[in-house]
């Protein structure tokens, strides 16, 4: 017969005939069952995609005139997921084997069924790598023999069944290639299944056959295997050839209600009130200011920087700027710097070197250098009194102007303390004036979450009070 | 804007509408921002991956299905992601890689650093294959190279590599974004999955059995790298024109090249900097046509010296390379640069 005469041509690549199995290997029949199940559902091929990863089974997306994908080792899942996503209008199904889908590739055959996407899975169970001489792999039986188990294997398989119900699949049934109208109704169904559907489908290997001296493993798949109408749990343990092998479909449950992919829209917020500071933007004439704040990890050292330069930004929008921090080891209780400059020109170094501004929420810092305090000459420092040891300070040149807010205090007294890099900004504002009142604000508000806004503006108020023009 | 939310920001009006990453300091930025981004849009998916592996090959994926697709990670995740890189490039997939270097070998560390160029430059992967490797050096230059990323990547059909470290990325700078892409107006790719109906099915593959054919494969790709090297190699040349010494640097150590440039000019020294922005293809002839006036050139990087290498390739013999560098996450100040660059002209009694 030409090979342009086959009955299922018209999906095949005749050009890429004859194929690569064995004679007499059973994974066209696979082959055959799913473009017997496209038409069957009357699928437009136009919608059909096939990926796959490498390996015997893998070869299958070589053969099928379908849009189809050969794809990296092991990542036929999440390259169909990709595929899926992008174009959700395609009915994507991945196709491969043992090693490739439950090996190399297991991590993502468990988070598929957690994703809950709508893809088919259908997993050729050779029980080992054919392609490569037949190594042990993920399922192969204990004692069976592989060239990496000469002397049997001394591992338990894994039951592809019991891991795909627990990894939360929507649709999962066992067949075998030797069954082919239950494959096809199997496939069938999982193809009906809108959530994550996966075919275990046993298939002789005639390289397992030959080491294990098995005379017919399609004889004892005939012979041992039940189709069941509806199984039991002790079913899903009934994988074991040689005992017995129970086939159907496990789990064929509607998909489960959740928000589509990642388009979950944020739930709407509350209609809070809406506070507004206005402000205007001018040529602040600030040629190169460099501002660091320090402190302890949590006290808001980083939203003390991030204020300054959404502020600063709001002064003049033509001003170059770059935040930068550091942290010590522990994010929460450890060093924090946080570096801010402000320059007419771009900035070609983007950390502080000399501080012009220093604000010191806590002296962690400058004990962990040992006790130096590193300022401008002209520079000014504002310490939070309530939580800086005050004599680090001195010794400073005269020209350094010192400022004291007990910046935490207040913050406990009448808010809380998480508002303390607020009342520094307050008490920062009013003291240097470099960054307008307003400009500060709309920057606090920017940022403060939803409920705070109050108490944040507040806070920046009390420490403007304390400020010394 | 803070760089890593540019990056997001400009991938999106560049028509980027699918994201696969995982998690990784100094990136995370960039896919929390994408994740609130893409939930705005319609048509735009964002989806955190349970691996690196996942995430490349789920871009690999959605890039078949002809969508613009972006990943993002640092040093370690990027070695990860080195297989299905070369499977792109195999395949003749677009998609754009950000790398968010941070200090190595192994784990290292989440400082800024400059030690993935060789991987970058170089493919990264197994198979010979080239990416284009593009560098920002500020926060506007991260909205066009990341926008332009995206036009690479379909014009050639390969991966291209954003190359940035965590200083770029934390760095808030002013930008201005030019109007969005609407991804309905791009150039319809004939190649990508969208269904078989009357025509044959499309194959995306990158196993060539046959080494012939695989040969054939290579020289096709390697015209496609020629053609890359010919139109779209990019640099900056700041203060060349009357230099006596070139700094040659990328990124970040770039800007703070600049800013040494700048010191020792006001010293007097006549300094300049050639900035690299396409690492691959790099810079060759532009670099060459400086030499042999220049005779000396200085090369600063944040790792021990790997584009150093690059830039002796392209002038031979036509001047002295010097080179300075600090290793695993310590970034110089424009003063230590300035300094080197000093002692330079000194010892060679450059004018
Ligand atoms: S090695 Fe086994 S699985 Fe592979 S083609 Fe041959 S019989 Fe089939």
């Amino acid at each position: 017969m030409e090979i342009s005469q086959h009955p299922y041509a018209e999906f095949l690549r005749t050009e890429m005939m004859p194929n690569i199995w064995c004679s007499g290997c059973r994974i066209g029949r696979i082959k055959n069952a799913f473009i017997e199940a496209i038409q069957h559902l009357g699928y437009d091929p136009d919608t059909c995609a096939v990926v796959s990863g490498i390996g015997c089974s893998s070869r299958i997306t070589g053969y099928l005139n379908l849009d189809t994908i050969h794809a990296t080792h092991g990542r036929a899942i999440p390259t169909a997921l990709g595929v899926k996503l992008a174009n959700p209008d395609l009915k994507v199904t991945v196709m491969g084997g043992d090693g490739d889908i439950l090996g190399i590739g297991g991590n993502h055959f468990l988070a598929l069924g957690r994703h809950g996407h709508d893809l088919n899975v259908f997993c050729m169970n050779n029980y080992g790598y054919s392609m490569t001489g037949f190594q042990h792999g993920p399922t192969t039986p204990l004692g069976a023999r592989t060239i990496t188990t000469m002397g049997g294997s001394p591992y338990a398989p894994v039951n592809p069944v019991a891991i795909a119900l627990a990894a939360g699949y929507t649709f999962v049934a066992r067949s075998t290639s030797s069954h082919p109208y239950h494959l096809m109704d199997c496939m069938i169904s999982a193809m009906k299944n809108r959530g994550p559907s996966f075919v275990e489908i046993l298939v002789p290997c005639m390289l397992f056959e030959r080491r294990n001296k098995i005379k017919s493993l399609e004889a004892l798949f005939l012979n041992k295997a039940k189709i069941k109408e509806t199984l039991s749990e002790e079913d899903v343990d009934q994988n074991d050839f040689t005992k017995e092998i129970s086939l159907g479909i496990f789990r064929d449950t509607p998909v489960r209600e959740k928000p589509q992919l990642s388009l979950v829209k944020s739930a709407k917020k509350k209609a809070v009130k809406t506070y507004r500071v206005n402000f205007r933007s001018r040529a602040s004439g600030i040629k190169y200011i460099q501002i660091r704040m320090e402190g302890t990890g949590g006290q808001g050292i980083v939203q003390g920087g991030k204020t300054l330069i959404h502020a600063a930004m709001n002064m003049d929008p033509k001003l170059n700027s770059t935040l930068t921090k550091r942290y010590g080891p522990e994010m929460k209780g450890g060093s924090c710097v946080t570096d801010v400059l402000l320059s007419a020109q771009p900035i070609d170094y983007p950390f502080v070197e000399v501080p012009d501004l220093l604000l010191m929420m806590s002296d962690i810092v400058t004990k962990e250098r040992g006790g130096a305090v590193i300022i401008n000459d002209k520079g000014t420092i504002v310490a939070d009194e309530s939580m800086v040891d005050l004599s680090l300070l001195d010794g400073l040149p005269s020209t350094v102007k010192v400022f004291g807010v007990p910046a935490t205090q207040i913050a406990r007294d009448n808010f809380r303390v998480v508002v303390a890099n607020n009342v520094m900004m307050g008490f920062v504002c009013k003291t240097t004036s470099i960054i307008e009142k307003n400009c500060i604000k709309a920057a606090i508000l920017k940022s403060a979450p939803p409920g705070t806004e109050e108490m944040n503006l507040a806070a920046f108020e009390k420490g403007y009070e304390f400020g010394k023009p | 804007m803070r760089g890593s939310h540019v990056i997001g920001e400009a991938a999106t009006r560049a028509g980027c509408r699918f994201y696969a990453g995982y998690p990784i300091t100094p990136q995370n930025e960039l896919p929390e921002y994408l994740s609130k981004r893409f939930a705005e849009l319609e048509d735009a998916t964002f989806i955190q991956a349970e691996s690196e592996l996942a995430a490349i090959n789920m871009v690999m994926g959605a890039s078949m299905a002809g969508v613009r697709a972006m990943t993002s990670s640092s040093s370690p995740g990027i070695s990860l992601k080195q297989e299905g890189i070369s499977y792109m490039a195999g395949t003749e997939l677009p998609a754009v890689v950000v790398n968010v270097m941070r200090g190595g070998p192994g784990l290292g560390n989440i400082a800024p650093s400059q030690q993935d160029y060789f991987q970058a430059t170089r493919g990264g992967g197994h198979g010979g294959y080239r990416t284009i490797v593009l560098a920002p050096h500020s926060g506007q230059e991260l909205v066009t190279l990341t926008m332009k990323a995206f036009d690479l990547a379909d014009r050639y059909r390969l991966p291209v590599v954003l190359l940035g470290d965590g200083l770029m990325g934390q760095m808030m700078e002013p930008v201005t974004f030019p109007d969005p892409i609407d991804p309905a107006t791009l150039p319809r790719k004939d190649w990508v999955l969208g269904g078989a109906k009357g025509r044959g099915g499309h194959l995306l593959a990158s196993l060539l059995l046959d080494p012939s054919k695989m040969e054939q494969h290579n020289w096709k790709l390697a015209r496609k790298y020629a053609a890359i090297r010919e139109r779209e190699t990019e640099h900056e040349s700041y203060l060349l024109d009357d230099a006596v010494l070139a700094v040659v640097a990328f990124g970040t150590a770039a800007r703070i090249a600049k800013g040494a440039v700048n010191r020792v000019r006001k010293a007097g020294l006549k300094a300049g900097l050639f900035r690299p922005v396409t690492l691959w293809p790099f810079p060759e002839r532009q670099l060459r046509a400086l030499t042999p006036r220049l005779k000396h050139i200085l090369v600063f990087e944040m790792n021990l010296g790997q584009m150093v290498e690059d830039v002796k390739l392209s002038i031979g013999e036509q001047a002295t390379v010097h080179f300075y560098g600090r290793p695993g996450g310590i970034v110089s100040t424009p003063h230590e640069i300035a300094e080197a660059i000093t002692k330079l002209c000194y010892r060679y009694d450059l004018g």
